[in-house]
């Protein structure tokens, strides 16, 4: 395989780590979605 | 293997493709991390920081001058108090019950005052799921606005006592 | 000094009589400790559903206490310290440093852990896993738990000088095994953790006895939450070193790169403690610049850690199965890798588990502002029941599976349904995690009797599709339990009943 100096080439698990940091990048900015709708709280606003 | 003593390849350069995500997730974390303060400059909710230590006794009593200001009815023998927009409110949390109930108009900004009188409480708007701890010996002011009208409950979400799950309180919006 | 060995006729290492005798014992223990937090788990679940609310509300709390003490803080600590007893002595070659000092532990632990399960069950102590003052128990609960801190410390102990005397007896050479150095990680993280556990506890204890009058509810907070959370990333730490462990055991994988993953546990070791701090978010008194600095820049260094292993342990698997000739496409290895081997689906379940379900929601309810609309509720129940459970609990099971016929040398007594038994926790674990995450999201609170209110004085009716999302949750929990059932029987009868392998 090209590029595999180490032969420590793992395509497979790339392509799953990508899947992994969608659905982590995903549920984070929902969590924000859902914040930005709740009462205003702070501290002085 | 990892149970043994590792091989020369321990010294060998990182694998190319481990790189690439290793930096990523570099860039994810400092990104996770100013999103924070992000929010504190331009975000509308924001944990409040606001505390004054208080005896148990002066807050039950500035709760009661409060609640004998404000009072304008009483819901299930609870005093339902009207803040004044733009001022001080008092809520009380004790073994099993807040007090007052709160009458709030939507788009006015409180000073929402909450301690315990007893043990650590929780403080959760119901049903808009706003989470604060109430904590004896300590004043906690938020300054909240409520931003949509209607019937709201506090459900207390600390652990405090066999009758822990009856711990309900309310607040109308108007 | 006891120090005759044999050697394990399957990985040619030289095990030490009595690092392998205490091994069992804590093996077996934390067993135990499992099928009573498996029956209490049991019993709290079918409570919560609505649909069943099978106990008062009294054994409610009580059972729920209890439930954390034995799954949280026995079966997952007697279970480590069997991890850096193997770890040390057994990869090591060596001898067990001290072996009475490691009985001593042992004792403490064991004589700890007996006086809180019953104090607790006594009806003396239902103040939750966190006991957050000024809620009381029994003095001899927070005796109870300092003299199980006491014993881990010096399990911790041993193991560290287990270390010096193969190094200074030269049982092995070179660096230590990435293993080893994980499990020294978790070590290291557990003496800083109990660290945090007397501290906070010497004091409430004088305190229930009456000798301290007072004791400050966010202090307490503060450095409970040092103990009551750090002692979970022991468990994270230990787990990805398992994680090695069982990829090398199941299909001979190494370690991409060595030095990465050792970086990854060095990561652990400075910043994961500070990041306990998670828990104070919304809390009164502590400012913003303090709350995002310790949640944020060093709980997100811990973070990187993770997320350097989430990847760097299934590529190593891949790696080891392309060498074994599945490189077609992207994706054949994981054909021909080895589902039917309960190790191997436990692994795969616990990276799973705890990625997709602890660690993202973890990052996510761990960020200053996200904890007002996470915190106290089952979201967070949900998260750490990822993380602990689906996470590091089935990687302990999946290493029992070699446990077993490595170091009791006993052939299973139903293997069919070792091969099974992981999937069937592990499903079961899933849906218990997702939710309660997701009932948790339309803000059902956490430690709660009753979510339908019935005696309370103002009414609360949630968005009818919670009645679905517990009714998910009870099915999952009947499988989880089935699914651990069938794992402590299984260890239970094999001991007990199992061919003996020579």
């Amino acid at each position: 395989m090209a590029g595999n100096e180490n032969e420590n080439h793992a395509p497979g698990s790339f392509v799953l780590i990508w899947i992994f940091f969608a659905t982590m990048v995903l549920l984070y900015f929902l969590n924000w979605k859902y914040l930005s709708g709740v009462w205003h709280v702070g501290t002085g606003n | 293997m990892s149970i043994s003593v590792p091989e020369t390849y321990w010294w060998k350069p990182v694998d190319r493709e481990e790189k690439i995500w290793v930096t990523v997730a570099l860039i994810w974390c400092i990104f996770i991390t100013l999103m924070m303060p992000y929010w504190h400059f331009t975000g509308k909710q924001n944990p409040p920081w606001e505390t004054y230590k208080i005896k148990p006794e002066q807050f039950e009593k500035l709760a009661a001058d409060f609640i004998a200001k404000h009072k304008v009815g009483e819901d299930n023998g609870i005093p339902v108090v009207e803040p004044p927009p733009g001022g001080d409110a008092f809520l009380v949390a004790s073994t099993w019950k807040f007090e007052p109930v709160l009458k709030l108009q939507k788009g006015q900004t409180y000073r929402l005052h909450v301690s315990s009188l007893d043990y650590q409480h929780g403080l959760s708007i119901f049903p808009i799921n706003m989470n604060f701890m109430i904590l004896p010996d300590y004043d906690y002011v938020l300054t909240i606005t409520p931003t949509e009208s209607g019937d709201y409950r506090i459900m207390c979400n600390e652990f405090c006592g066999i009758g822990h799950h009856n711990m309900v309180g309310k607040i109308t919006v108007t | 000094m006891n120090t005759s060995f044999r050697t394990c006729s399957v990985t040619g290492l030289k095990i030490h009589s009595e690092a392998e005798k205490l091994i069992k014992i804590n093996a077996v223990t934390s067993v135990v400790f499992l099928l009573v937090g498996g029956l209490m788990a049991i019993l709290i679940a079918m409570t919560r559903w609505p649909a069943v609310h099978l106990l008062p509300e009294d054994l409610f709390y009580r059972f729920l206490t209890l439930h954390a003490i034995a799954m949280l803080v026995a079966w997952i600590i007697f279970m480590e310290m069997a991890i850096l007893y193997f770890t040390s002595a057994v990869l090591l070659n060596s001898r067990l440093a001290v072996p009475k000092v490691a009985w001593l532990a042992y004792i403490l632990m064991i004589g700890g852990a007996g006086i809180v399960a019953v104090t607790i069950l006594l009806g003396k102590a239902d103040v939750m896993f966190t006991s957050y003052p000024p809620l009381q128990a029994d003095p001899m609960y927070y005796l109870g738990v300092i003299l199980f801190a006491v014993g881990a410390i010096l399990g911790c102990c041993v193991f560290f000088a287990t270390l010096i005397v193969a190094k200074s007896e030269k049982t092995y050479e070179g660096s230590l095994p990435l293993v080893t150095f994980g499990a020294a990680a978790a070590a290291i993280i557990a003496i800083i953790t109990l660290a945090h556990g007397a501290i906070i506890y010497v004091p409430t204890w004088l305190w229930s006895l009456g000798i301290i009058q007072h004791i400050d509810a966010p202090t307490y907070r503060l450095i409970f939450w040092g103990f009551g959370h750090s002692s979970q990333q022991i468990n994270v730490c230990a787990m990805i070193a398992v994680w090695y462990l069982l990829g090398t055991l199941t299909v001979g994988s190494k370690p991409i790169s060595q030095k990465l993953c050792r970086t990854a546990f060095v990561l652990y070791i400075l910043f994961i403690d500070i990041a306990s701090e998670h828990h104070l978010l919304v809390d009164p008194g502590l400012s913003p610049a303090h709350k995002s600095w310790n949640t944020g820049y060093f709980m997100h260094l811990a973070v990187l850690a993770s997320m350097i292993h989430a990847f760097a342990v299934p590529a190593s698997v891949e790696v080891a199965l392309r060498k074994k000739g599945y490189t077609k496409g992207l994706f054949e290895w994981l054909k021909g890798a080895p589902w039917g081997n309960p190790a191997f689906s436990s692994l795969v379940f616990s990276m799973v588990g705890f990625g997709f379900l602890g660690g993202i929601t973890g990052i996510t309810f761990g960020t200053e502002q996200l904890s007002i609309i996470s915190h106290n509720t089952w979201r967070i129940t949900g998260h750490f029941h990822g993380t602990v459970v689906a996470g590091t609990t089935m990687a302990f099971m999946g290493l029992t599976y070699y446990v077993i016929p490595l170091i009791f040398r006993r052939e299973y007594v139903a293997p069919k349904l070792a091969s099974a038994q992981p999937y069937l926790f592990g499903i079961g674990m899933f849906l218990v995690s997702f939710s309660m995450m997701f009932v948790g999201g339309f803000g059902v609170p956490r430690r709660h009797w009753d979510i339908t209110f019935t005696d309370a004085i103002f009414k609360v009716s949630f968005n009818p599709v919670v009645d679905i999302g517990m009714a998910v949750f009870g099915i999952g929990a009947i499988l989880a339990v089935v699914g651990g059932a069938i794992f402590c029987l299984q260890a239970v009868a094999t001991l007990l009943m199992g061919r003996k392998l020579a």
